[in-house]
């Protein structure tokens, strides 16, 4: 029973986490490129989730290779490992643009970007747009850097990416709750209580690697923003993230 | 000039047009608390109600103020809250929140000495206060004043209202697909329609409410903040707003 379980666990953390790479592409991030779930151990208890290493970590941008990776492939490795031994590998490939992070090239794109949605725009303009960019005009080291959109578009990116990784929490407690109920519908009291605890498992896990999905967040804009200016002040890091905008800013135009 | 006053008086028609087409549906009454319903034929009616109103706040989505959805909240010395929503369709919800007779008001020092009690037992489960605490702690005003506890307990109620708010709002997308095969269900394309176009109405009307509530919460929470210190930086709301509150806050009742 044991093991039909944590097949069943192991078999459904992969579909998540292939449905997780597919859907959830941060713009900072362009792709996973591989993702493994090594079961070690007959338990099937998924309860807790913790990084166990962690590769290059605050590379975002300007990434080298890792030493998991071959040299041509430039990311980041997170590995994760559950307390019932399972391993969960993330390998994550920066967007490209991201390659010029802190560069004038990449200041005169985000600019050009920012304008096409603000000045420039046919549309209704995202005011909060705005509100970014006066906090970093309320940083004297953003200011004197000359780089400010490029801090308007990390901080976008990271707001708008946090945004997403609450709604995939919100989806992942509202489908659980569903799962309950029809499983409670289940007349055999053996076969409710096994899939009752599947589903709890499953939406612990994935509950799990949202949070640590948006502590990388949080983290990347936190490291990007501070190598731009050579610092950044926590109160000026919560002014940036207090601000919602209702889009993302897009793709930079980078080949 | 023929040309301008032939714009001229097709703006004056449009104009009329909108007028006539307030038409006044029956109000609804809801909310957490005792709500009473009032069934008006015009927004200047509710001044009669409320002689003494302390504060009103108008909320517009859209471009043009009166075209898009509007709210109009009025609150009064007592603390009664009248809210009045006007949706595009033309329909009119009146909505009236009473508050619980056993809360003091905001600014007395019976409302300070609860929030600070209230404080005490929640940051051990809500370790964000602590974070809410320092920011308040940064505004001199607030740190001077007698009242410091009381802006920090409006600031974790309005941080959990506004993810209650969010919830709701992802809860609509979430049940796209009930109302899918609830509509799906009808057998009758003409009746299908009609029941596609009334779901659908339902649920961006709701999802307009939830916008409208949530700009209208936080300019109140403001108008709160600076009636109690008599300015509100916008660089420490901006922080607040980062805040991240998971549970729902109890309420202060006098012993």
């Amino acid at each position: 029973m044991n093991k039909r379980v944590l097949i069943v666990v192991g078999f459904c953390l992969i579909i998540l986490l292939a449905w997780r790479w597919f859907f959830f592409k941060p713009s900072s991030r362009l792709s996973v490129i591989e993702s493994t779930i090594q079961p070690e151990s007959q338990s099937n208890n998924v309860v807790g989730l913790s990084p166990n290493s962690t590769v290059d970590q605050d590379s975002v941008g300007s990434v080298g290779p890792t030493e998991s990776n071959p040299p041509e492939m430039e990311g980041i490795t997170n590995t994760y490992i559950f307390s019932s031994n399972h391993v969960v590998t993330r390998v994550v490939i920066p967007n490209p643009e991201f390659k010029i992070f802190g560069t004038p090239k990449f200041e005169s794109l985000a600019k050009t970007q920012f304008e096409s949605l603000t000045i420039n725009s046919k549309y209704l303009v995202d005011t909060n747009l705005y509100e970014l960019k006066e906090v970093f005009n309320d940083f004297p080291a953003a200011l004197n850097s000359q780089l400010i959109y490029s801090g308007v578009y990390q901080a976008a990116i990271t707001t708008c990416t946090l945004r997403e990784v609450r709604q995939f929490v919100f989806n992942t407690r509202y489908q659980t709750m569903r799962d309950l109920e029809e499983a409670n519908t289940i007349s055999n009291a053996a076969e409710r209580e096994s899939k009752i605890q599947l589903i709890k498992a499953l939406s612990d896990a994935q509950l799990k690697l949202y949070e640590s999905m948006r502590q990388e967040t949080l983290e990347d804009g936190r490291k990007n923003l501070t190598k731009l200016y050579g610092e950044l002040p926590r109160p000026i890091f919560q002014r940036l993230l207090g601000i919602e905008l209702r889009n993302t800013m897009g793709r930079l135009p980078y080949p | 000039m023929k040309r301008l006053i032939f714009l001229a008086a097709t703006c004056g028609f449009f104009l009329l047009v909108l007028k006539f087409r307030q038409i006044v549906l029956k109000t609804s009454s809801f909310g957490i608390k005792s709500i009473v319903s009032a069934s008006t034929n015009h927004l200047a009616n509710i001044e009669t109600v409320n002689s003494n109103i302390r504060s009103r706040r108008i909320e517009t989505l859209g471009f043009l103020a009166g075209t898009g959805p509007m709210l109009i909240s009025e609150e009064s010395e007592s603390g009664v809250i009248t809210n009045v929503y006007q949706f595009p369709s033309g329909k009119l919800i009146t909505e009236v929140v009473l508050p619980n007779p056993r809360t003091p008001l905001l600014g007395s020092v019976d409302y300070e000495i609860l929030a600070e009690q209230d404080f005490i037992k929640s940051a051990s489960v809500e370790t964000n206060l602590i974070e809410i605490k320092e920011i308040f702690e940064d505004f001199p005003l607030a740190r001077k004043s007698q009242y410091l506890y009381s802006g920090i307990r409006e600031a974790y109620v309005l941080r959990a209202k506004l993810y209650r708010l969010q919830d709701s709002e992802l809860l609509l997308t979430a049940q796209q697909g009930v109302v899918e095969k609830e509509i799906w269900s009808v057998s009758d394309p003409v009746e299908r329609e009609l029941k596609s176009k009334k779901v659908y109405n339902r649920i961006h009307e709701e999802s307009l409410k939830n916008w409208l509530e949530m700009a209208d919460s936080q300019n109140r929470f403001k108008q709160r903040m600076e009636r109690l210190y008599g300015e509100f930086p916008k660089p420490i709301f901006q922080r607040l707003m980062s805040i991240e509150i998971s549970g729902e806050p109890g309420e202060l009742i006098d012993p």
